[in-house]
């Protein structure tokens, strides 16, 4: 294999699991951190919707941009986006509630952005068991069914950080700046895979290609 | 006590410090709980001259506790994290940039329906009604608290001394509007400058501080210096900070998270732990600082200095 293709594989394994270590550090073993648990909460959620925004930006950048190495590592990007989110909802159990069920049942209850992070906690978890080569050939045409809900786990999670903020989406006031960023790029990063969308930015880019060749003959 | 607090669920005569606590094991001690008691040390706030209502306490670990006997949080925790939106939407961001916001001199103009309007600096205020302690449980909308030592006086004994008129039912207060102080202030979608309200006998309740100073010094920049609204009953938001402005009016006035939100906040917004926000649970809380959660009290505990307020009003209703 190219050696290159290791060095990105390396650098996604790697940083994931650099991610994972910081937020813990920076959390639990640092003496400015006055409300680690919810903070560490917001960590590892916005780590999760990254690693999955990556992992959805995989198919698009290998098609469009022709990076085909990144497409390659869309897999183990998705996985890590479960990782982060499996640690996330632990840190909400566990460290948040101590695994008190009769609390945990009532504010899930009354707690609308956790349904939809549920919903997408669930589905990821889906994806995940199911990522292995065994499973891929094992459940044949069902396994590209399945995995076509990352289309749908992207835009919960967003709106599960749409609902957490204190703000108004109807008249965009209050902190919607983040929810909105990372909003945008989800809807971004599902538009381009209308074919249209996809030609016109394949087109754009061999245009871009031919004329900066022109320019810079190799 | 009026009808509509008879569905609180939790049994006052059951309210000691221990119960307040979802039990559970303590297996995991915050590595930031032991970091902050030892930061707590450190960081043990020297009583300034001009704040001097109180003598400074020896050790702020025995001294500072509030009437329930919860100890206050350290000067650390509570000078790093807040929020002020007028800085930044991030709790742990506050303090450093307001660090160089300059709250000394400072003015507030009392005005309206009143027979003295006067501005008055912050020197003369602590002069005129010796800021005396306060250690007040402040519960925020987020679902977390602190326990803080404020420096204040009773809003009452400003408003005595500008005469309301008859006509005035509400107290309006304003914040400075200072955009190239406050990087905040420059994002859109915010009302600014921040607004809050009370009722004329909400104002008048000898609980409702106007805040000088904290920990017996100087009130620090992030936590609304130079004076902010302490209302200890009602979620954090409704205590306005760094205060230019208090207005007697004869309406209830708007307030900033009110108009950005209206069926999320409330003009009154007491704490209250069987009305959850529409969003989230506000049955429970986490004391900066603790591991476990705490039931949140009704009122935030302060429920028979402020309950006759209320008394006859559906707090389903007026949230
Ligand atoms: C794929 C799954 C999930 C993802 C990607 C995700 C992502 C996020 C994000 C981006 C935030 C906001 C972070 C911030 O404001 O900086 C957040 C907050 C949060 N999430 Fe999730 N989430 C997921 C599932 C869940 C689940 C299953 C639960 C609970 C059962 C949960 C509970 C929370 C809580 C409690 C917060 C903090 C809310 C607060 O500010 O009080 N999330 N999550």
């Amino acid at each position: 294999m190219d050696k290159k293709i290791e060095w990105l594989r390396l650098f996604v394994h790697f940083g994931a699991w650099v991610t994972l270590l910081v937020l813990i550090l920076i959390n639990f073993a640092n003496p400015n951190s006055v409300n680690p648990i919810l903070t560490f909460e917001h960590h590892t959620g916005k780590a999760a919707l990254i690693f999955l925004i990556l992992s959805l930006a995989g198919t698009p950048v290998g098609s469009i941009l022709e990076w085909k190495d990144f497409a390659k590592r869309k897999k183990a990007l998705g996985v890590y986006g479960f990782m982060f989110a499996a640690v996330h909802l632990l840190a909400f159990l566990w460290l948040d509630y101590g695994f008190q069920f009769k609390f945990i049942f009532n504010v899930v209850k009354n707690t609308v952005y956790i349904w939809f992070g549920l919903a997408a906690f669930l589905m990821v978890l889906a994806l995940a068991i199911t990522s292995f080569k065994k499973m891929k050939q094992l459940m044949k045409k069902n396994w590209k069914r399945l995995h076509r809900l990352a289309y749908v786990i992207a835009p919960l999670v967003v709106i599960h950080f749409f609902l957490i903020v204190k703000a108004n989406f109807l008249t965009l006031q209050g902190n919607v700046r983040e929810p909105l960023i990372y909003g945008s790029i989800v809807l971004f990063l599902l538009l381009v895979r209308i074919p249209i969308i996809k030609r016109a930015l394949i087109n754009l880019r061999t245009l871009i290609q031919s004329r900066t060749r022109r320019v810079n003959p190799v | 006590m009026g009808k509509n607090y008879q569905s609180l669920k939790i049994d006052r005569s059951e309210i000691t410090p221990k119960s307040l606590y979802l039990s559970r094991r303590d297996f995991m001690r915050s590595a930031a709980l032991t970091a902050g008691a030892a930061a707590l040390a450190a960081c043990a706030p020297r009583a300034t001259e001009s704040n001097a209502g109180s003598s400074a306490p020896v050790d702020p670990v025995n001294t500072y506790t509030d009437e329930l006997g919860n100890p206050a949080n350290t000067f650390q925790q509570i000078t790093n994290y807040n929020n002020y939106y007028e800085f930044t939407t991030n709790p742990q961001g506050v303090a450093r940039l307001a660090a160089d916001f300059q709250t000394s001199p400072w003015e507030v103009k009392v005005y309206g329906l009143v027979n003295k309007p006067k501005t008055y600096s912050v020197e003369e205020l602590n002069q005129l009604f010796k800021p005396e302690e306060r250690i007040y449980r402040m519960r925020c909308v987020e679902g977390w608290s602190l326990v803080i030592p404020w420096l204040g006086f009773p809003l009452s004994r400003l408003l005595e001394a500008v005469e309301p008129t008859a006509q005035a039912t509400h107290v309006r207060f304003e914040t400075i509007f200072a955009p190239d102080e406050m990087p905040g202030m420059k994002s859109l979608g915010y009302p600014w400058p921040y607004q809050e309200g009370l009722r004329l006998d909400e104002a008048n309740n000898d609980l409702t501080i106007l805040a000088t100073g904290m920990y017996g010094g100087e009130l620090p920049p992030q936590n609304g210096g130079g004076i902010r609204l302490v209302v200890p009953w009602k979620y954090g938001f409704k205590s306005a900070k760094a205060l230019v402005n208090i207005e007697l009016v004869d309406y209830q006035p708007d307030t900033l998270w009110n108009a950005i939100a209206p069926n999320e906040y409330g003009f009154y917004s007491n704490v209250n732990p069987n009305v959850d926000h529409p969003r989230w649970s506000q049955a429970t809380e986490r004391r900066i600082g603790e591991t476990d959660r705490r039931l949140t009290l009704m009122f935030n505990g302060y429920e028979d200095q402020v309950a006759h307020l209320y008394e006859g009003m559906d707090l389903q209703e007026n949230y």
